[in-house]
């Protein structure tokens, strides 16, 4: 029997809209399908707040396996975890020295260190390649999902970053964090190629659109924000939510973007 | 205008077509407008040239001339509130996803409500939830006046699951997918 005891913290798509996943706050992680919407499998226990943001790895055919990406939360580390065959096929744990050496941990050794490694969210580049996750301490990491190795790691934010997004072209990484604003950082290098600010609080949700060059936020000051990456700015805003914005998310044409938050309330945007 | 220069001025306007940033929405960039603007008032200008000559006409009384000054504001994408569905769940929304490739478009929300609902865009009625834990049967009661049905329920505690289509109906494990097939074919609409 599953669940979603205590809330469902995180929602994931397989990207042929064949399969989707939900984590619930007790790092209970579940997978149904979309058509018949059965169960797969029993699931992934984890111990509570093992489990935070889930993404699917692309899957350009059908015959391809079905796995699931998750951020590791308390135990830093992200898994990639085979549905179908009930078992994580990877993980990849992140350095305490590359962490400090980027700028995370605190600054009273290693008690602290651990308090701020909580992994938050996962992405996975739309060509399978890289895999990213971002923690409480601020920092981006991205990893080659082939190798394991840790591609790069970014410190371009000073607070917790609670959500990652890659670009379509997987280039880049579009963050969103406490600190108030945007991040864009090169993939491969960790290299910051823009901020954006704006929101009066928290972000804590990005959703890149699928053409690649606007980002829609919500952020905890209530506001959806459309940020155009050319130029760098806010392009508009709405403020129709009355409590924060938890997440956003842009339909696969890119017509539509949703939002959802504290109010309760959804949001579905035509884009134009 | 020679015959060179004017295959030039085409073969801009269509790269910069092709360069166009947002593929899958209306937009068109403002190179665009100007180049194709521009064009056609070196053409006017020039009177003899092409096929079809034309008299002068000032650039700013062209079809789709739009002053550099106002360009970004007619150019940028724009997003236009659809629908807002007060209440679609009992407690903080947590996240929201499309479901990719999904005609009619589907959108999946999770809540602190212990819930994951599935909705498709429909114009005629909404469905709400009022699910019985555990293995128990899912009752399912129908609005009107909303944007949203409900088209399915994850909220995985009892794997019960069902849709609506206009009125109270009552689903099980063992009619889940026969309802969702009969939603999907009652439902208009892009999403």
């Amino acid at each position: 029997m599953t669940s979603v005891s205590l809330g469902a913290v995180s929602l994931a798509m397989d990207s042929r809209g064949e399969y989707a996943a939900v984590n619930s706050l007790d790092s209970h992680v579940s997978v149904w399908r979309n058509d018949t919407f059965g169960i797969v499998g029993e699931g992934l226990k984890l111990s509570p707040s093992a489990c935070w943001g889930l993404a699917f790895v692309p899957r350009l055919q059908a015959s391809d396996p079905l796995l699931l990406a998750m951020a590791g939360g308390s135990e830093n580390v992200l898994r990639i975890w085979d549905v179908m065959e009930g078992s994580v096929v990877s993980t990849f744990a992140l350095d305490v020295g590359a962490e400090k050496a980027a700028g995370g941990g605190g600054n009273d050794g290693a008690a602290s260190g651990r308090r701020e490694a909580f992994m938050l969210s996962v992405a996975v580049s739309p060509d399978g390649k890289y895999i990213a996750g971002s923690g409480m301490n601020g920092t981006i990491s991205v990893f080659d999902v082939g190798t394991g190795e840790l591609v790069s790691q970014s410190k371009l934010h000073s607070k917790p970053v609670r959500c990652v997004t890659f670009t379509p072209d997987s280039k880049y990484v579009v963050s969103g964090s406490d600190d108030t604003h945007i991040g864009v950082v090169e993939a491969l290098t960790g290299k910051t190629i823009q901020v954006m600010s704006g929101h009066e609080s928290w972000v804590l949700g990005v959703a890149v659109h699928p053409g690649g060059h606007v980002v829609a936020s919500g952020g905890s000051d209530g506001k959806v924000k459309l940020w155009d990456m050319d130029t760098n700015k806010c392009v508009q805003t709405v403020s129709e939510h009355t409590d924060q914005v938890w997440s956003v998310s842009w339909s696969a044409d890119g017509k539509r973007l949703a939002s959802g938050g504290d109010d309760r309330t959804v949001l579905l945007m035509a884009a134009m | 205008m020679p015959q060179g220069e004017q295959r030039q001025s085409a073969e801009t306007i269509t790269e910069t077509e092709r360069e166009s940033p947002y593929p899958h929405t209306h937009t068109i960039c403002a190179n665009t407008i100007r180049t194709r603007a521009c064009a056609a008032v070196s053409s006017s200008q020039s009177g003899r040239t092409g096929r079809f000559p034309r008299p002068f006409v000032r650039a700013s009384l062209l079809p789709g001339f739009v002053h550099s000054k106002w360009s970004k504001y007619l150019f940028t994408m724009r997003l236009q509130l659809l629908h807002k569905l007060d209440n679609a769940h009992e407690d903080s929304i947590w996240s929201v996803a499309f479901v990719p490739g999904a005609f009619p478009a589907l959108l999946a929300t999770g809540a602190v409500d212990e819930t994951v609902q599935v909705r498709c865009r429909d114009t005629r009625s909404v469905g709400r939830f009022r699910p019985t834990r555990g293995y128990a049967r899912t009752y399912v009661r129908t609005r009107t006046h909303s944007c949203f049905a409900l088209y399915a329920h994850a909220g995985l505690e009892g794997r019960g699951r069902g849709c609506v289509d206009g009125r109270d109906v009552c689903v099980s494990d063992a009619g889940a997918y026969d309802d969702v097939g009969e939603l999907g074919r009652g439902i208009a609409g892009d999403g």
